[in-house]
Parts: structure tokens; sequence; C-alpha cells
């Protein structure tokens, strides 16, 4: 009876559905059609505003897919008639992932092929965008439609629990009690869309089993109100927990097994570059060499716990320096990265920047303490090198999907756009070479470590994107670029990728330093802690 | 029996809906749930359909734990309540087309005679429809797989005479050896239908009896004397309203034997001119028995 009460349903939505693929189909023509570069930006918009419509289609045709069986309420005629219950639950099911889900999928994949991909890889990036929206937005609607009786009811249902969220947990934990995310706006952010995934998954089964075979809608609300604390938590996630999670999924578990870290006072005080202008805020730069650094490999930070302590070993500070402390700074800034050439190994001497809030810096710079710091660190291997002309290239990269360049508005920059049906690299590096002569300008380097272990590209749509701009001339003059203007019909953009390969963790305790001896330019930082226990 | 509830308890919040209602009804029967509005009717078929459970007690519908009401009971069981929620956007005949896959008894020829008798316009969408239409409607989904137990929720509630006659026609043409299970407020609505009457109030079960033993064990009695008399102090079991005006002496007998009666009056009273015994309409005899019963039983 499965395909039977499917047909009833389907005839009583056939309407709203086709206007919900129709906006599928509509989003994935449009996005095709804003090409590589997106442009123009005004179309950008309504492209973003459709696949912003589009889910809502998928959450609000989902909610009334089960509201055509309701179960709360003693009114539905359905409930004494000789219908199973599973075969409810399954028609459902199978409403969302043909009716709902297909025409999505469908919209996927001739986007990719459009976009010149493959069938394959067309449908199996449509086939993963599907798989995480239909766990984080079609499962949920699921569990809110069995639960209510009316879309307005879903709407309350949904409001409320988002007012619940916005109000005890984000003004009263974060803002007001201070804890913040421990993995957001890190390579482990994907932890919480992996609760996230379980829980719907496990919380849908749960719900809809207990609603449909024993009809508690009450307990069936709190376990959602339950799952949906849980996955807020998630991100609350004690950090070493979730990089010790993170470190199990390593693919090369000892690849960094040679890497060692050590204070080397040696190299003096951090002086800033010739012409570079003076930071705004500034902070401590810690000398250090790193060594036993693989060769065509990247180290990055995660993260880094920082403790300062009296010579007695009392705790005076503790901080933590990430991408996401406070919003300070770029990547560059906030971490410590250590790039080994193709066939390098020597050791590296770097600077380690640290910020430390104003006050602390004022009260401990000049008494002798010991600093602490526990490393989170990720090792990159450079996957794939490809490269593609200069300007007006329109390549098949085989690593990078398609991609384009061209001189930017600015006439300034080489602007880099390239397109996926895979995920886009965590980091890559990118230069302009110019063939004939073999000159070659410094790397542009961009670093966004995502370190999720399943695909799961949904926003704006199936394809991913990544780009830069890269310079070959400076307008105030300071920098002459090997390869300028005049070279670049010749020249071409090298693009090298890294990929994670191995997490892994080192400690650094210097026992006697005095902080005023490792100040930077401006020995003052605007950062706020992120936690201080003093 | 077809149906069996032992102390049923139901509490919405503070309000107890049931407080301990027990009632049987034989198979084949057609057993009217009489009480007011509010009285627990409506509560009552929805913990035996299995709508609602119930706080306490349990019941059994076609011998099974009215909490464990599978498809395979509901498939002999016909529900029809006054207010059904059907898929409105369907129409007549899709919701129809819709329900006979799940019936293995179901009677197309059936279907079409109950639809021609009722004038249900197929092509109009359940929503459109008029509430006593809707109510025909709910018929005409419950008769066609001739259901073994057929459970009618206060179906006469607001339709007009014309079209409750043309239901009970119908419903009475199809009955066969249908059990029926009828709630109602209104007594006239079902009087010459049903084989057994229970009497709910407050959430209780008052009385549960078959009409025949009904209608025979109550009696008006008026007893004309020689002379004035006063009332007696203690009165035989069954006697209720009892008044005396002069020298005339009425009540109702709730327990009446024909061959009992005159040695009953002539126990507690001298010179007996004349005893009148009158059997007494349906509504009246629920009058009596409902207000008797709430002073202590019949």
């Amino acid at each position: 009876m499965v395909w039977h009460i499917l047909k009833k349903d389907v005839r009583l939505l056939w309407v709203f559905a086709l206007a919900v693929g129709t906006i599928h189909l509509a989003n994935a023509t449009l996005r095709c059609w804003l090409g590589l570069f997106q442009e123009p930006n005004q179309l950008v918009i309504v492209a973003d505003l459709l696949s912003l419509v589009s889910f809502l289609g998928i959450v609000a045709l989902t909610i009334a897919v089960m509201h055509q069986d309701p179960v709360p309420g003693v009114r539905q005629d359905w409930l004494i008639r000789p219908i199973k219950r599973g075969d409810i639950i399954l028609a459902k099911l199978l409403f969302v992932v043909l009716v709902i889900q297909g025409p999505l999928l469908l919209a996927d994949l001739i986007e990719g092929l459009v976009d010149g991909f493959s069938l394959s890889a067309s449908f199996a990036a449509g086939a993963a965008r599907n798989v995480s929206i239909l766990c984080y937005f079609s499962l949920p609607a699921m569990m809110i439609g069995a639960v209510t009786r009316s879309l307005m009811e879903s709407l309350i249902f949904s409001v409320v629990g988002l007012i619940i969220y916005v109000a005890v947990f984000l003004v009263g934990v974060v803002l007001l009690v201070g804890v913040k995310t421990s993995v957001g706006g890190t390579g482990l952010s994907w932890v919480v869309a992996a609760t996230w995934y379980t829980l719907a998954v496990v919380g849908t089964a749960a719900v809809i089993s207990l609603q449909f075979f024993r009809r508690k809608t009450a307990m069936a609300r709190c376990l959602i109100g339950a799952g949906g604390a849980a996955i807020i938590l998630s991100s609350f996630l004690p950090w070493r927990a979730a990089f010790a999670l993170q470190e199990s999924l390593s693919r090369e578990l000892s690849a960094a097994n040679a890497i060692a870290l050590a204070f080397n006072p040696q190299m003096g005080r951090f002086t800033l570059p010739s012409g570079a202008a003076t930071a705004t805020s500034a902070a401590l730069y810690l000398p250090l060499r790193v060594t036993g650094v693989p060769s065509a490999t990247l180290m990055l930070t995660d993260r880094a716990n920082v403790r300062i302590a009296d010579i007695g070993g009392r705790t005076l500070y503790q901080g933590r320096s990430n991408l996401s402390v406070d919003g300070v700074g770029s990547i560059q800034d906030a971490q410590l990265e250590v790039r080994q050439t193709e066939n390098g190994d020597a050791a590296k001497d770097v600077y380690q920047r640290i910020f430390i809030p104003a006050a602390v810096y004022a009260r401990l710079s000049n008494q002798p303490v010991s600093l602490e710091i526990d490393y989170y660190l990720t090792l990159f291997r450079a996957e794939a090198t490809d490269s593609i002309p200069a300007t007006g290239g329109h390549e098949r990269l085989k690593d990078l999907g398609w991609c384009a360049t061209r001189v930017d508005g600015e006439g300034d920059d080489i602007q880099m756009r390239c397109m996926d049906t895979r995920r886009t690299p965590s980091c890559f590096t990118a230069y302009l070479e110019h063939s004939p002569s073999g000159l070659r300008n410094p790397e542009t380097h961009v670093c966004d470590p995502d370190y999720t272990p399943f695909e799961a590209n949904v926003w704006p749509d199936t394809l991913s994107r990544f780009g830069g701009k890269i310079p070959f001339f400076d307008r105030s003059g300071l920098i002459h670029y090997p390869v300028d203007g005049t070279k670049l019909a010749d020249a071409r953009l090298v693009i090298e990728t890294y990929v994670p390969r191995d997490h892994f963790t080192r400690h650094l305790t210097i026992p006697n330093i005095q902080l005023s001896d490792f100040a930077g330019p401006l020995a003052v930082s605007s950062a706020r802690p992120t936690q201080n226990v003093r | 029996m077809i149906i069996h509830a032992a102390s049923l308890h139901k509490a919405f919040g503070r309000h107890e809906a049931l407080q301990g209602l027990s009632l049987s009804v034989p198979e084949g029967s057609a057993y009217a749930l009489i009480g007011a509005n509010g009285a627990g009717k409506t509560t009552t078929i929805k913990v035996l359909m299995n709508i609602i459970e119930p706080s306490r007690g349990a019941a059994t519908v076609l011998g099974v734990d009215s909490r464990r009401l599978s498809p395979r009971e509901f498939a002999q069981i016909g529900y029809v309540s006054e207010n059904q929620d059907m898929p409105g956007r369907l129409t007549v005949g899709q919701y129809l087309e819709y329900l006979r896959p799940f019936y293995t008894t179901w009677d197309r020829d059936l279907e079409r005679s109950v639809l021609l008798q009722m004038r249900l316009p197929i092509e109009r969408r359940i929503r459109d429809l008029s509430h006593g239409m809707r109510l025909k409607m709910a018929l005409a989904c419950a008769l066609p797989f001739k259901p073994k137990l057929l459970v009618l929720d206060e179906p006469f509630s607001g339709l007009d005479s014309l079209i409750r006659d043309e239901f009970m026609e119908r419903l009475l043409h199809q009955a066969g050896d249908m059990t029926i299970f009828i709630s109602s407020h209104e007594l006239a609505e079902i009087e010459g239908v049903v084989t057994h009457v229970g009497f709910i109030d407050q959430g209780r079960l008052l009385f549960q009896e078959s009409m025949t033993e009904l209608s025979e064990r109550v009696r008006e009695v008026r007893v004309t004397l020689e002379k004035p008399a006063a009332a007696p102090n203690r009165v035989p079991e069954g006697w209720v309203q009892l008044t005396v005006e002069g020298n005339v002496l009425s009540f109702v007998d709730t327990r009446f034997k024909d061959d009992h009666l005159a040695g009953s009056v002539a126990a507690l009273f001298d010179g007996i001119r004349n005893i009148d015994v009158r059997p007494i309409a349906l509504r009246s005899i629920f009058t009596t028995l409902a207000r008797a019963a709430r002073n202590g039983g019949v």
C-alpha cells in the first residue's frame, strides 16, 4: 500500500511539488548562466535568493506531505482505517526522496552536465548534496511535520524553537556567560554538521516511530528539543576531544612524527620587513625552530592554547589562538605556518605571533614567567600542480575542475576562479610564471582549512567554487613583480593544492622568559582573550 | 460481547472525562449510548477506537484490547463521526478510490448503491460538502466494506430531520447482522432503531439494558384510594417520582411486574379503589431513570 498512499499524496501536492521543482531548475539554469565568475552581482543575489527559496520550498513541502496524514489530534479519518503505520511512514519517506529531492538531484545533475562535468561526477556531487540537504532540511522537516497539524503550527513551533535557541544559547551562553564555541570557524567545524546529520537520522527514526506507533506528541516534541540542544552543544565539544577524533581520522597517521618545535631565542627580536606598514596592534613574536617537516608539505596550526605562569607555576593568563579568535587578524596573523619545498628538509625558523590582552601584557611584561603552548597542528601534503594561461585562460584542469583567469577591473591582479564537482582544496598556492624567461612571482598562499571527512556541499548549489587574486602590479610602487603586465601574455598561472594528511599535537614549554624581550613592533594588543582565568 | 469496557478512566488535565465507565455491547445489537453533551460519549468512543488512550481501565473491541487495535480489526470497523477530518482536497470519488484497496471486503456495487441513494456528488471536493453531506460521505466510506461493527459518534448532530431520516433509512437498509454502536444526546433520534441502550452521565454509565426489557419494566402507575392518604415513609425499591394528591397516588415503577404491583400497593395503603398502569414514552423512561440514578440508583 506504500505506492497507493504515495499516489494519494502526489495527487494532493503535485502543484506544490512542481513549483518547488521549477525553482530548483530555475536556480540551476541561472547558476549555469552566471558562469565561473558569477556575474553580474545583481543576478547572483537573485540566484542566492532562489537557493534560499528552494530550501524553504523543500521544508514546506516536506511538512505538507506529513500533514496529509497528520498524527496529532483526534479527528483524523486515517486513524480508524486499516492502514499500516509503517506503510504511511515509508510512503512519506518515498515522497521526500522521489518527489521533493528527486527534482533537486535532477537540477544538480543538469547543472553539472551543462557546466561540462561528466555524468558520474555530476551525479556523485548531486547525490552527496542531496544527502546533505536530506539531513539538514528534509528529515528535520519530517520531524516537525510529524508533531504538528498545520503549516502555521509548524511555523510557530520552528519560530519558538529558534527564539529559545537565540535566547538561551546565543545570548545566554555565548554572550553573557562568555563560553565560546570550540570548533566553530576551524577545520573541525564539520563535527557540528556530523552531529546534525547523525541526530537528524536517529532523531527522525525515533520521533516518527514514537508518533506513528505510539502517538506521543508531547514526548516527541521534547525529543526534538533535546536533539536541537545536542546539536548546539556539539559546538561546545571540548577541543581536545574534537581534535582527538580528528587525529584518529588522519589519512597518514605517522606522517608528522618527525616534526618538532623548539624555542629559538638566537633568532632575536622580530622586526617588520623593510617598508612594511606598522601594525595597528601587536603581540609577542615567539622565535621558533621547526624541524622534521617533510618535503612538499605544509604545517598549519589549528589552535594554540597559551598559558603564562609565574615561576611557582601559578597560572597568570590562559588564552587560545586560532582562526576564530575574536576575529583578530588574518590566518597569517594568528597561525603558525611552515611550508617545505618539494625537495627541502631544512629546519625552519619562524616567529609565532601570540596575541595577549593589553592589560595582561602591561602587568606581566617585565617579570619572569614561564610560557606553555599546546599546539594542535595539521600537516598538509602537496597533492597536485596545475597551470593555466595567466589571462583569458579557460581550461578544464585535472585536479581543479573548470578554471578561468582574467585581469581584474583594477588592472593589478589576475583573477582566478575554479569550479568543480569535488570539494575545494583546503589550501592552495598560486604564482605567475613567465615560461620563456623562467621568471616567477612570489607565491600567493590561501588556506581555509576544512577537514570534513564526507562531501557536504549544500550552499548555494551542487558545484564547489574557489579562487583568488594574484597580484602582478603594485600601484604604490613598493613591490616590483618579475612577471608584470608586459609579460602576462606568455605567462601561466601555476596552482598547487594541498590536502590534509595528518593531525597531531605538540607541547612547548619555555620555563623562564620575559615577555618584553619578544614583544613586536607595538607590544599592545587590542585582542580580547577567549578564556582568561585571572 | 463485541465491545466490552471495564472501569475506563480518562482525564484531560484535571477534568475527568471518564470516571470508571463500564459497558458491554452484545454482538448483533444496535446499542445506543445516550447522554447529555459533555457526558463522555465521544471520549468513550475515541478510547474504544484507540484514538486516545485511557488513563486507567481497559476495553476490548472485537475481542482485542482497544490499545492494540490493528489494521486487521479496523478492516471490520466502520466509524462515522460528526467531526471526522477527511482529506478535503480530494473529491468524494477520489477518496473512495483511495480507501477501496485497504479493505478486502469492499463491495463496489454496494458503494455505487450507497452513493446513488445518498445522492453524493462524486466530483465534488470533500471540503466543499455541507455538514450533512459530509456525514453522508463518512457513512458512504463506512458501509461498502460491510463492517462487523459500525460506530457512529453523534451522527445526527446538526442534521435536519429529512437528512437524518435518509441516513437512518440507509443505515437500517444495510445493517444486516452488523453491530451498531451509536452515541447520541437526543433519544428521539434513535428510538425505534436501537435494541440496547446505555445511559452515560458525567463519565459514568448509569445503566444499560435491552430496549425490550426497559420498556417492559418501567410503568407509570396511578392508584386511586378510597380516602386521602399521606405518602409512606418507605416505598418498595424501584418506585420513583412518588406523589400523593388527595386520594390519588402516582409513581413510576422501574421494576414493574404485573403480578406483584397490586400486592405491593395493598401492603402500604388501605381502601384501593383503582390501579391504573400505563406504559410510558422512552424519553420519559430516560428522564426518570436518569434522575433516579443520579439520586442513588434504580
